[in-house]
């Protein structure tokens, strides 16, 4: 696993553990290959965090968050073939805020299973929650799985979730081809489109090209 | 609006011609089936139920079960001598029962059928003679077993298989009553036919099976309503239902579920759609305690189509663990699922959602809404929507919004002279506005002044 820090931002690695301290802000990157990794991950009071990841194939993380009163998380993550992701998200303080981000293209015989539960418990007032999970099945024989789920027991709460799953837009590759590029180009294209605004993110913080 | 629950929660005397004992074994098996005198190829389907029952574990996800005592419920009572074709020839108590229900009134109206079953067993059953002179069958399940044997045994077990899970192989085990409607081929029943369940017993165990078969080209829509009074003991409910919908055909099932809250409503519902059937299940859940109902369509043939539409209400003491499931195993199939949940008052609502296409899903396509209302700081609710696919050319939409109702809504319909009460009860009728308007319009009304009832009672 490969993770870079921008400039400026503050965050502590203990026993496995990344901690934001109270008021903090920091910026993640983390690029997952061929392993298996259990993460926690805990903001304190006030404290900001913006994860970027990107999942290789044969990657399986499961990560645990806990957000403290009036943190912000925000959670932008790619998969690519073979991976599982599980992400695990009490949220039992007040006025947290939780914003994930998944998009995942998956190939040939490959399959993909991303699941994100967040649980908004009875003591956390104000939250704001949105989770939206994404899949292109770029080739045949790819398979995927999402499930991004909600537990609210707390009716001052903002929450929403939404998910899909689909192959790259008919009318886009054939307005591709007619353009001259192959079918699998095209493909390649509208992906490369579709996963463009987190990959542009992560190379305007951390200057990272992508594969 | 004037709205009286006595109309569901009443008790009638519990006078059963013939009880079992309280319990289950290989014994209460073996009795059930010779009150009924059934064949041989029954009994021993019953058997091997009940061997995968006392196997299969209690299922592991939603609502906490461990307070269901199977050993404190009656499987079976019989509370009439036989299934009568007249409301004047059934028992008197059990009419006063349907009447107060508004059951025999609701069949002169607008259906083309009814069956009326009470306890373990149909007490009533009748279908318009137009509709009988076309071919249609709509019988208990029991008088199936004798009198059309070949069409139950081919399909019996066929959608929902004995394994499939702990109560479906409880209900194969120990099933009475429930309804049997086969629509014969190209035949258009452009009325509603109903089924209507009772429970009057305390502790009680009702187990109906219900199977339908939509031939090529035929169309029906089938409702259902059940309701119970309160005891301090808990009942058991536990159906099965397996529809058929072949090629070209239309079914549509609507259920008002308005169990008591002492009910454990824990159903297997299931139907198979071939090539460009259209099967829809329209789905309100008020009533029970706990309810797990995930109904189903496994679409099979390509162009098939599948509907949910569903509402739940939780209030106290309450568990709707509901939702839907799609699974695409043909191409160009489709499946629409909208859910609408509703808690207050501690209660708790859960949307249980799978969509899953298979490799020969090319070109399916699915979009799955589920949203919630949470009326109160102490109530819960639950979603997971699990989307999975195995084919590249296929498109599975998600998205659910969950939230209170808005302070602005209410501020807007309170300055035009609305109470707060008021102004939250049309708020939550425009809520579930997109399923009450696909009930039929008796139905459509009985179900808003529940769900204003529900509501008044813990807002007033």
């Amino acid at each position: 696993m490969q993770m870079l820090k921008t400039k400026g931002s503050r965050f502590e690695l203990s026993s496995g553990t990344i901690s934001v301290p109270a008021g903090s802000s920091a910026q993640l990157l983390f690029i997952y290959g061929d392993e298996e990794k259990e993460s926690r991950i805990r903001l304190s009071a006030g404290s900001s965090l913006q994860i970027f990841s990107v999942f290789n194939s044969g990657s399986k993380i499961k990560n645990s968050f806990s957000l403290a009163e009036n943190s912000k998380l925000e959670i932008h993550d790619i998969f690519y073939g073979n991976v599982k992701v599980e992400n695990s998200i009490p949220l039992e303080n007040e006025n947290c805020s939780l914003n994930l981000l998944a998009k995942g293209a998956i190939y040939m015989n490959e399959s993909s299973s991303y699941s994100a539960f967040a649980c908004i418990g009875k003591n956390a007032p104000g939250a704001n929650v949105n989770l939206e999970e994404h899949a292109y099945l770029a080739e045949k024989g790819a398979k995927a799985s999402l499930l991004p789920g909600l537990e609210i027991n707390n009716s001052n709460v903002n929450a929403r979730h939404a998910s899909s799953i689909s192959e790259p837009n008919g009318e886009q590759i054939f307005y591709l081809m007619s353009r001259g590029l192959s079918e699998k180009e095209a493909k390649d294209e509208i992906i490369s489109g579709f996963l463009s605004r987190e990959l542009a993110k992560m190379k305007a913080i951390f200057g990272y090209e992508g594969l | 609006m004037e709205f009286n629950l006595s109309k569901y929660n009443f008790k009638s005397p519990e006078r059963g011609l013939f009880r079992l004992p309280k319990g289950l074994s290989e014994k209460t098996v073996r009795e059930i089936s010779a009150e009924k005198g059934e064949p041989e190829w029954m009994l021993e389907k019953r058997l091997e139920a009940y061997k995968l029952f006392l196997k299969i574990p209690m299922p592991k996800f939603g609502p906490d079960l461990s307070k269901l005592d199977f050993n404190n419920i009656t499987y079976y009572i019989r509370a009439s001598e036989k299934k009568m074709r007249k409301w004047d020839e059934v028992p008197q108590h059990i009419k006063d029962a349907f009447d107060k229900l508004g059951v025999p009134e609701a069949e002169r109206k607008f259906l083309a059928g009814v069956e009326a079953m009470y306890e373990s067993e149909a007490v009533y059953q009748g279908l318009k003679k137009e509709w009988a002179e076309k071919g249609i069958i709509f019988t208990d399940t029991d008088t199936a077993v004798r009198e059309y044997p070949e069409i139950l045994k081919k399909h019996f077990g066929t959608v929902v298989p004995v394994s499939d899970n702990k109560f479906a192989a409880l209900n194969t085990a120990v099933w009475s009553g429930g309804s049997f409607l086969f629509i014969p081929e190209n035949v258009h029943l452009e009325i509603p036919l109903q089924a209507y369940f009772r429970m009057n017993a305390k502790a009680f165990g009702q187990f109906e099976r219900t199977m339908i078969i939509c031939e090529q080209g035929s169309k029906v829509h089938y409702l259902e309503g059940c309701t119970a009074p309160i005891y301090s003991e808990a009942s058991l409910h536990a159906a099965v239902v397996e529809a058929i919908a072949k090629k070209n055909s239309h079914l549509r099932y609507s259920t008002m579920q308005n169990w008591s809250t002492n009910i454990y409503n824990l159903v297997t519902k299931r139907a198979f759609a071939y090539e460009n059937a259209t099967v829809e299940w329209v789905d309100g859940n008020i009533g029970s305690g706990v309810n797990m109902k995930y109904p189903s369509v496994y679409l099979k043939g390509k162009g098939a189509r599948a509907e949910f539409l569903s509402v739940a209400y939780a209030g106290k003491n309450q568990y709707q663990d509901a939702g839907a499931r799609a699974i695409h195993e043909a191409p160009n199939t489709t499946s629409v699922i909208n859910s609408k949940n509703i808690a207050k008052n501690g209660g708790t609502t859960s949307f249980r959602g799978t969509v899953r296409f298979s490799e020969s899903a090319v070109d399916a396509k699915s979009s799955v809404k589920c949203d919630a209302l949470l009326l109160d700081d102490i109530s819960s609710n639950i979603t997971r929507p699990l989307l999975t696919t195995s084919q590249e050319r296929s498109s599975i939409y998600h998205e659910a919004k969950v939230g209170k109702v808005s302070d602005e809504q209410i501020f807007y319909l309170m300055s035009r002279g609305l109470s707060e009460n008021e102004a939250i009860s049309l708020i939550i009728t425009g809520f579930v506005d997109s399923f009450v308007k696909e009930l039929p319009f008796e139905y459509a009304v009985e179900f808003n002044r529940l769900i204003q009832y529900e509501l008044g009672k813990k807002v007033g």
